[in-house]
């Protein structure tokens, strides 16, 4: 019994300091974590800022591509024409007309411009485009840019082999042929065939989300003027939609019951995933313009005469003469970039 | 009666006391290194914050160009100047241009008083949008004419030459005139920044007349002007690339390293990529990146950082790239983060600056559909 009488204040003692130790390493502990989180949340803005930013390059592009380009619809319905949609600038590079314009469009003309819009149908007109429209009622160009499963038009990111045969016995023996198209499709399985349903699943895409995707980037496109854009570069959780549009009952960017319940329909949370977002604008100016006239590929810089041309891939040709460095884009440049410092009335 | 208690032997008084003071001594440790886990921690952290808000800074500075105009501080419009590269477009008197630029670029760009769409259009239109269907923007013939040679595929002074006159008797000055108002306004990278991609930097004529065919630009390395740096022979048609390709123009901020006189350097060429070496790459880089202290009054434990932009053109390209550094003034490392970045131009920077002072306010009335709000003059439109 003594000897209890003498053990019993010991343990209580070691008790007290576990658990006081224990206690303050629990503290620190937590304190380095919250403060790693607090580190984790702040940098989120830096994400979102620099997202942001990357969607004007990608913005630049967008404007620059849809300034000419059109997409083959190998099975087009009825009554739709056949011919390829190529245009020619968002200043026609023809006449200097306001388009872009396809190849059957006279000069001066501006009713219907070939522009495909934001749906899976790439031959669908983009009414944000046309100038005609008032600009406080005139659509703007939605793109969300997180990272799908697999987008629209999407192809592979690899070289198509086409092999020359080699057997002297086959018909096509030595002859370089193309029969596999080149980029392929990103369609799984790739279609055997051209058919409608291939052609939808290819343009379509699925846009379902990556689950290791970041937070959301978006752009919003205007065409204020034939050349110039009000850009809006956003990164959140909002798609680029605005509060206005989940508000609108109908009319001019108005959400659909399929776009508002993609976030469950709750205004609120929409309304804090707007508060929470990083929105930049920009205008940008676009231009026809496109590669610099420098040659590389001349025989005149070398000493020759100044109208023998070397093939473009002559890099390795004698004398040091060398390829064409800088090849014309088809979709023109882009002029100037200037940040808004204000938001416009329209965007 | 002795007492059944007995004390401790001096032995396992001693051995206790050593174990006590291993467990001392192993939390203390224990503590100590928990504490100085929280302090690097928090020091990180703080390091952290500081290089997140120099990165958002970096990128503003990007948009917004203050460290070469800053629109709210007249202390620092010093490039707002005649032949600065912020100097306001503006009415004022404004000759044709039939000879060689001044180089001293005192110029100011008259855009009030162009005549109409004629080859003898003078001066920079900013609405005008140089479209290629204007054959007075395109030149398709032989790229490659040289001085004396036969033009069996037409030649340039039907393009573009202020004199002598073509075999049909006329000149051609409209070229010319953009490119020689331009470049006396805003230096190189201006003149650069304004123009479209593909411009021809070259006309025919002036001072320099020449015969059969041939390059002889007021742009060329001579008569005291250094656009073309002579790579290939300078005695043809050429674009940006040739001029730009080893060599680079700038823009130079207020809060250089070594500043210099941003208006005579905005005529310097300066040696890049293989005609450089180490210390004119240095020089280069301190005159033409801005050195900007972020939070000068802070507690001395905390780093010092600061963040700059240096904006150039090389081998065609205008290339912003940003740099934070931050050191730490316990452990004395320093740190960088460096990256390009695309966003607002030379001509977007001088429509964000009214032309005052002051940001300019832009609300799409410009569009003509009836945007309520006025947008303000700029540095590009001033009157």
């Amino acid at each position: 019994m003594i000897t209890n009488r003498c053990a019993a204040p010991r343990r209580g003692t070691v008790l007290i300091l576990v658990a006081g130790i224990s206690a303050l390493l629990a503290s620190l502990a937590v304190s380095f974590l919250v403060r790693m989180r607090t580190d984790a949340e702040e940098s989120d803005r830096s994400v979102r800022l620099a997202q942001a930013h990357l969607m004007l390059v990608a913005s630049c592009n967008f404007i620059q591509e849809r300034s000419r380009l059109g997409w083959d619809d190998p099975n087009p319905p009825a009554g739709t024409p056949t011919t390829h949609v190529e245009c020619f600038g968002w200043v026609d590079i023809r006449d200097g007309v306001s388009g872009p314009r396809d190849q059957t469009q006279g000069p001066g003309d501006f009713a219907v411009p070939a522009v495909p819009d934001d749906t899976p149908t790439p031959m669908a007109v983009g009414t944000w485009a046309d100038l005609r429209t008032p600009l406080a009622t005139r659509p703007v160009s939605r793109q969300p840019m997180y990272v799908m499963r697999r987008p629209p038009f999407a192809v592979l990111p690899k070289a198509t082999p086409n092999a020359i045969s080699t057997t002297t016995d086959d018909l096509d023996f030595g002859k370089p042929l193309a029969k596999h198209c080149d980029p392929e499709p990103a369609v799984k399985p790739l279609p055997a065939a051209d058919t409608p349903a291939t052609w939808s699943d290819y343009a379509a895409g699925d846009k379902t989300p990556l689950p290791s995707g970041q937070v959301g980037a978006w752009f919003r496109v205007l065409r204020d003027g034939p050349a110039t854009f009000v850009v809006t570069c956003g990164c959140g959780g909002t798609m680029g939609f605005r509060l206005r549009d989940w508000d609108a009952v109908s009319g001019t960017g108005a959400m659909t019951l399929e776009d508002k319940a993609m976030f469950g329909n709750d205004r609120d949370l929409f309304s804090q995933l707007e508060a929470s977002e990083v929105r930049l604008w920009y205008r940008v100016e676009w231009s026809a313009n496109v590669a610099a006239a420098d040659y590389q590929c001349l025989q005149n810089e070398i000493g020759g005469d100044h109208w023998v041309q070397w093939p473009l891939n002559a890099s390795a040709a004698p004398n040091n003469v060398r390829s064409q460095p800088h090849p014309t884009n088809m979709v023109g440049t882009i002029r100037w970039v200037q940040r808004l410092t204000n938001e416009p009335t329209y965007w | 009666m002795s007492s059944n208690r007995r004390a401790f032997t001096l032995i396992e008084m001693l051995i206790a006391i050593a174990l006590g003071l291993v467990l001392v001594y192993t939390a203390a440790a224990g503590l100590r290194v928990a504490a100085q886990t929280v302090t690097v921690a928090n020091r990180l952290a703080l390091e952290n914050e500081i290089m997140r808000n120099g990165f958002e800074i970096a990128l503003d500075e990007v948009d917004l160009w203050r460290a070469y105009d800053e629109p709210v501080d007249a202390m620092r419009q010093g490039q707002r100047s005649a032949g600065g590269i912020f100097c306001p477009f503006k009415s004022s008197a404004v000759g044709v241009s039939t000879t060689a630029p001044a180089t001293s670029a005192t110029i100011i760009i008259d855009i009030a008083n162009i005549p109409g769409p004629t080859d003898s259009e003078r001066g920079w239109n900013s609405d005008y949008v140089w479209p290629v269907a204007d054959p007075r923007t395109w030149f398709r013939n032989n790229m490659a004419e040289r001085s004396g040679t036969a033009l069996h595929f037409g030649g340039y002074k039907r393009f573009s030459t202020v004199g002598p006159a073509d075999a049909t008797g006329r000149t051609h000055t409209w070229l010319a005139n953009q490119l020689d108002r331009l470049v006396s306004a805003f230096g190189y990278y201006g003149m650069a920044d304004y123009l479209p991609a593909g411009t021809i930097y070259d006309y025919a004529g002036g001072s320099f007349p020449v015969t059969g065919g041939g390059m002889c630009s007021l742009l060329a390395n001579t008569g005291g002007l250094n656009f073309q740096n002579g790579d290939g022979g300078a005695d043809f048609a050429q674009s940006l690339y040739r001029a730009t390709k080893n060599t680079a123009f700038a823009v130079y901020p207020l809060t250089a390293a070594t500043p210099i006189n941003a208006t005579s350097a905005a005529y310097t060429r300066w040696n890049v990529g293989q005609n450089a070496n180490q210390d004119s790459t240095r020089t280069f880089q301190l005159v033409t990146s801005s050195h900007d202290p972020v939070l000068e009054i802070r507690p001395t434990t905390w780093p010092t950082m600061t963040v700059s932009t240096a904006r150039t053109l090389a081998y065609n390209r205008f290339a912003c790239v940003a740099r934070v550094h931050w050191t730490s003034p316990l452990t004395g490392n320093t740190s960088e983060l460096s990256f390009t970045c695309f966003g607002t131009s030379l001509r977007g920077a001088r429509q964000q600056r009214r032309a005052d002072s002051g940001w300019a306010v832009w609300h799409s009335a410009d569009a003509g559909t009836g945007s309520p709000n006025p947008n303000d003059a700029t540095l590009d439109n001033a009157n």
